[in-house]
């Protein structure tokens, strides 16, 4: 018998792979985008050298495209490939949190990399919104909130195009709204996220907002579960 | 390695329609079996239940004696090639880098013999798999079919698009390569005439029941033709199943669905009635006719 190839763990590498080069295309793109904005612009403009402004509108819509995208392309590829379902939904799973890991490392790198090169070349810009750099609890604080909307808005996306794939348009629609819900309470929930409409009104301490961060994700992985386990691919 | 399967009361429901109502049917491993079928009788939904693509909502159905949905060491043993010609519309790479890829996911792929079919399918390796022709396209997932060497390998109408020459190769490629590497295959088709002499067992559905199943020879033994003057083939076809006749001046030929017993057959012979045999082709036509015709 032939050990099974497309395995949890193998799918998980091979879908990292695709998706960082896919990560590295967007960000590349983000990076000189910037550049050429920073070089035309100057005043307040500049200050979209900010981590969270630079980045995490952008990458998590980038997030919740490559979560749409993952059944449509990755899922219908793979299972033509002679994977299980199961095999593919674990290993996409843990390679949504890698890439929430990642993309946050990169932007955080890149930030970095402007705020060095501003003070070099004397670019009038200022620092960052959000504070990631006076304080090692500041930096974890900021990095795993990024790592974790970065995450919820993957997962959002895998949830809008399974329903989309398995139940079609009608359905698809409710998932859409249902997930305007979940990324308002994401906005409760992670402050660094752009997309919110109550933060101003409520302000939940941060051991109440990961828990709950941890609860959503879960439902998360436990919805688009069950949405996967017996869908049928459509030829 | 070749699979055997057993398929009992399956059945598969969209929304009120009924794609597939209570099939039982069994394949030998290591056979080719043909799949006929007319549009819409449910030929892809039952090959998209063998490849676990989709769940059957009642019966049971195994593959190499296991329920083959969500079971990866089935599935990862099973190709199915379908018409993917949309699908290829937006593959960037290019022919060789694809079967290169293949040969990562398909545990018996054979990038040698891939190779070998791209000379005699004439493909260019170096062009993108979107810029291929129609005919082109479906030739190179033929060829990733056949190289795959899958324990058991569906050709649903793989064949759309491909001129009657390359067809040819196609089929004589089938009967070759599992010759020497014995695995079960499902070719389904509607271009019955063409592909017959392929098939060791064939089973034809209509309006998602089984219609026939029986190797090549058991099938057209189903039917033979008659032929004879008018009256007298009227006289010997009272009872039986005429599929079809033609009447040209005094002389009918018809064709009768059913077997012909010994005493039947010296009667025809005593009444100068002329016995054929059937094609496939000819079965396949007349027993799925429709009420409109």
């Amino acid at each position: 018998m032939n050990p099974i190839i497309l395995s949890s763990k193998k799918i998980a590498g091979l879908l990292f792979k695709e998706q960082v080069k896919w990560t590295i295309w967007f960000l590349s793109f983000m990076f000189v985008i910037y550049i050429v904005v920073v070089s035309f612009a100057s005043g307040p403009h500049s200050s979209f050298i900010d981590l969270a402004n630079f980045s995490n509108g952008s990458s998590a819509i980038y997030m919740l495209v490559i979560g749409i995208l993952t059944t449509s392309t990755f899922f219908y590829y793979y299972m033509q490939q002679g994977a299980a379902r199961k095999n593919f939904f674990f290993g996409a799973a843990l390679t949504s949190v890698l890439l929430a890991v990642v993309i946050t490392i990169m932007l955080i790198l890149l930030t970095f990399i402007l705020e060095f090169a501003a003070g070099w070349t004397g670019w009038n810009i200022h620092g960052q919104e959000f504070d990631f750099t006076s304080s090692i609890s500041e930096f974890i604080y900021i990095f795993v909130s990024f790592i974790i909307m970065h995450l919820i808005y993957f997962l959002i996306g895998w949830m809008i195009g399974l329903t989309f794939y398995r139940l079609g348009w009608l359905y698809g629609l409710l998932s859409i709204a249902c997930s305007i819900l979940l990324l308002a309470i994401t906005g409760i929930l992670i402050e660094v996220t752009h997309f919110s409409f109550f933060t101003n009104m409520i302000h939940l301490p941060a051991f109440i907002a990961f828990p709950l961060n941890i609860v959503l994700i879960i439902l998360l992985f436990g919805v688009n579960y069950r949405l996967i386990k017996d869908v049928t691919v459509k030829i | 390695m070749s699979y055997a399967i057993e398929a009992k009361e399956v059945s598969v429901q969209y929304k009120d329609f009924t794609a597939i109502d209570q099939v039982s049917f069994q394949l030998k491993a290591g056979k080719i079996h043909g799949l006929l079928g007319r549009n819409g009788a449910g030929k892809t939904t039952l090959l998209s239940v063998l490849s676990a693509f989709r769940k059957a909502d009642n019966g049971t159905l195994t593959i190499d004696g296991e329920n083959p949905f969500e079971n990866p060491r089935i599935m990862q043993d099973t190709i199915f090639i379908f018409d993917q010609q949309k699908d290829l519309e937006y593959t960037y790479d290019k022919v060789g880098e694809m079967l290169k890829e293949m040969a990562y996911f398909r545990p018996n792929f054979d990038e040698a013999y891939a190779l070998q079919l791209v000379k005699k399918f004439k493909l260019p390796l170096n062009k993108k798999v979107n810029q291929l022709s129609k005919g082109k396209k479906s030739a190179f997932q033929a060829i990733i079919g056949l190289a795959s060497r899958a324990p058991l390998t569906i050709f649903d109408e793989a064949y759309l698009g491909m001129d009657a020459p390359t067809r040819e190769i196609f089929y004589k490629e089938i009967l070759n390569d599992q010759e020497e590497h014995p695995r079960t295959i499902i070719f389904s088709t509607h271009l019955v005439s063409e592909a017959d002499y392929l098939f060791d067992e064939v089973l034809m559905i209509h309006n998602g029941k089984v219609l026939l199943q029986g190797t090549n020879e058991q099938v057209i033994s189903e039917g033979f033709s008659l032929t004879g003057s008018l009256e007298q083939v009227d006289a010997f076809t009272e009872g039986l199943e005429v599929l079809n006749s033609q009447v040209l001046g005094g002389t009918k030929s018809v064709m009768v669905y059913g077997g012909l017993s010994e005493q039947q057959r010296i009667a025809a012979d005593q009444a100068g009635l002329e016995i054929g045999n059937l094609s496939l082709h000819d079965l396949f036509v007349h027993l799925t006719k429709g009420e409109e015709e």
